[in-house]
């Protein structure tokens, strides 16, 4: 498994669409959008790596109360095993009503063999 | 009754003597090293995001890279020694670095993001902190 395939599959218990990367569609009035940041190896023995730590950031964009939404997917986040490493309301986009919440996620995966 | 009396070598006590002396010295020539790996790694990881996949060509006049920088040392309201990674303001067009850095870490609606801050705390981490040790180890042995 990797922590885009772990994502989309928790995020699908969620009712907002998601896409990886940019949204592609005209945006609705809710969204979300995955943004891989950082996959690197760690855990070294016998010149081979034993894990890779995945991270990725959620954009939360709403035209709604975005508080509910935080907690549904901070709660199906952690259901998902991983570990949420921030929290941040971004701010309020005037230009085009969005409410911007962002959450950086990370997880711990064994190596393949 | 038998008595023993420790005494540390007089070498020893005058090196850590110095050692109390040039505390923020030290700290702040380690804290300039390991500041400088985190420095390098967002700088290039900057250099990366910046005009990449823009929508219409990019205008990027490369200042918002210059910009950056670390902080001297200041100590925190816990009482911690930092340097910050960073950058100068205001911006020649008087306009503030700080918000562009933001919206390029963080994207908006219809931008998507290209962190480049958050990769390279993670990725710098480590090598920071053996940066730090060996600078640190280095200082000591000087005394």
């Amino acid at each position: 498994m990797s922590l885009l395939q772990d994502l989309n599959l928790v995020l699908g218990f969620i009712d907002i669409p998601v896409e990886t990367g940019v949204f592609s569609d005209v945006p609705p009035d809710e969204y979300l959008v995955i943004t891989p940041m950082s996959d690197r190896l760690d855990l070294f023995a016998d010149n081979a790596s034993c894990m890779s730590i995945s991270e990725a950031r959620l954009s939360l964009f709403t035209k709604k109360n975005y508080i509910k939404h935080v907690k549904e997917l901070t709660k199906v986040l952690q259901a998902g095993e991983m570990t949420i490493t921030d929290r941040q309301y971004v701010g309020y986009e005037n230009d085009t009503k969005f409410h911007h919440y962002a959450i950086d996620v990370m997880k711990e995966y064994e190596t393949e063999e | 009754m038998a008595k023993a009396t420790m005494k540390m070598p007089d070498d020893f006590l005058k090196k850590l003597s110095k050692l109390g002396d040039k505390t923020d010295e030290i700290v702040s020539k380690v804290l300039e090293a390991g500041g400088k790996v985190a420095l390098d790694k967002v700088q290039s990881n900057l250099k990366g995001v910046i005009g990449k996949e823009t929508k219409e060509e990019s205008r990027s006049s490369g200042e918002l890279v210059s910009s950056l920088g670390i902080s001297p040392m200041k100590i925190d309201r816990n009482g911690d020694f930092n340097v910050n990674v960073g950058f100068n303001e205001p911006r020649s067009d008087g306009g503030v670095n700080a918000k562009i850095a933001n919206v390029l870490e963080y994207g908006k609606s219809g931008q998507p993001p290209k962190p480049f801050l958050k990769p390279a705390k993670s990725a710098t981490r480590k090598a920071c902190i053996e940066t730090m040790i060996s600078e640190l180890d280095k200082e000591i042995r000087k005394l």
